[in-house]
């Protein structure tokens, strides 16, 4: 008889009862597909299963430690996949290959998506958390794991590349 | 010439490519499929760690069992005198009141643990 057993899946199953669609969305604007967001976020909940013990005890710092693995899972893909990964987002992002069709806008938007695959793993979390979920610098730092300055120099660094990397498609006819 | 985009242009574009548009995200069927299969792989985990201690518990048992045997042989050993333990070594090696062949092994171990083997031939003659 023993109740650690059902108390470690309880918290299990209510992190994700919280946590899920929250993670999947991070996780989609991460990654290049839902088919990879769901394995990202399935991936995250396994890790949290098989290290009960080092997840935080409170619901803040164990949403911060679901995060980060998460982040840290994209980062581990991103680098096993990075010269395939390449080579895809080259072609749809070069403007002078994207087909002149109906279906501009949706080319626009995976050569968006691809600049935002681009960048390190680290920075673009810390773009995606900003810019798309809102969350303040603060919160980002909180959630990831590291100093404000760090969030700071991540977003600043971010935005030159996707300037430059975004610039030539506002400026196509 | 690029046109260098602006904080707030980035911004916008970021968020008409959001993938979460049209993203609804996974439907309760596919949450409910994960979720179990996120528990069943914490059960095994933590059935793993319950046995943990139990094996450890049975490898110090069997090692305190091994150290306890070797204790006490090499006590019996060096407790016996080396006739003794001679005369002990020749009556296990040999049937009583024969030879088993040509030669005779004697072997006996001394108070300090040295084991002497001595092999007699009855061709030896002096």
């Amino acid at each position: 008889m023993s109740t650690a057993e059902p108390s470690s899946t309880e918290r299990l199953g209510r992190l994700f009862d919280l946590h899920h669609r929250r993670l999947y969305g991070l996780a989609r604007r991460l990654s290049r597909d839902a088919e990879e967001a769901r394995d990202l976020v399935q991936e995250s909940f396994f890790r949290a299963a098989r290290r009960a013990g080092s997840i935080p005890p409170t619901e803040g710092g164990a949403e911060a430690w679901l995060v980060r693995t998460l982040v840290n899972l994209c980062r581990d893909k991103s680098r096993r996949d990075a010269v395939r990964r390449r080579a895809a987002e080259t072609m749809l992002a070069d403007p002078g290959e994207a087909p002149p069709s109906p279906e501009g806008a949706l080319v626009a938007r995976a050569a968006i998506r691809a600049a935002l695959l681009r960048l390190p793993a680290r920075r673009r979390a810390a773009v995606v958390l900003h810019e798309l979920e809102g969350l303040p610098v603060k919160e980002v730092a909180r959630v990831l794991g590291v100093a404000r300055v760090t969030v700071r120099w991540h977003l600043m660094a971010a935005r030159k590349d996707l300037a430059v990397e975004l610039a030539p498609q506002e400026t196509k006819p | 010439m690029k046109k260098r985009l602006s904080d707030d242009e980035i911004r916008a574009l970021l968020r008409s490519a959001d993938p979460l548009l049209d993203d609804d995200g996974p439907s309760e069927t596919d949450a409910a499929r994960l979720r179990r299969a996120v528990l069943a792989e914490a059960r095994p985990a933590t059935r793993g760690w319950r046995l943990a201690p139990a094996l450890a518990a049975a490898v110090l048992l069997l090692v305190a069992l091994n150290a306890g045997f070797t204790l006490f042989e090499s006590r019996n050993h060096a407790a016996a005198p080396p006739a003794v333990a001679a005369h002990r070594q020749r009556s296990a090696a040999e049937p009583d009141g024969e030879e088993t062949g040509r030669r005779q092994q004697v072997q006996f171990v001394t108070a300090n643990g040295t084991r002497v083997i001595w092999v007699l031939s009855s061709d030896l003659s002096l």
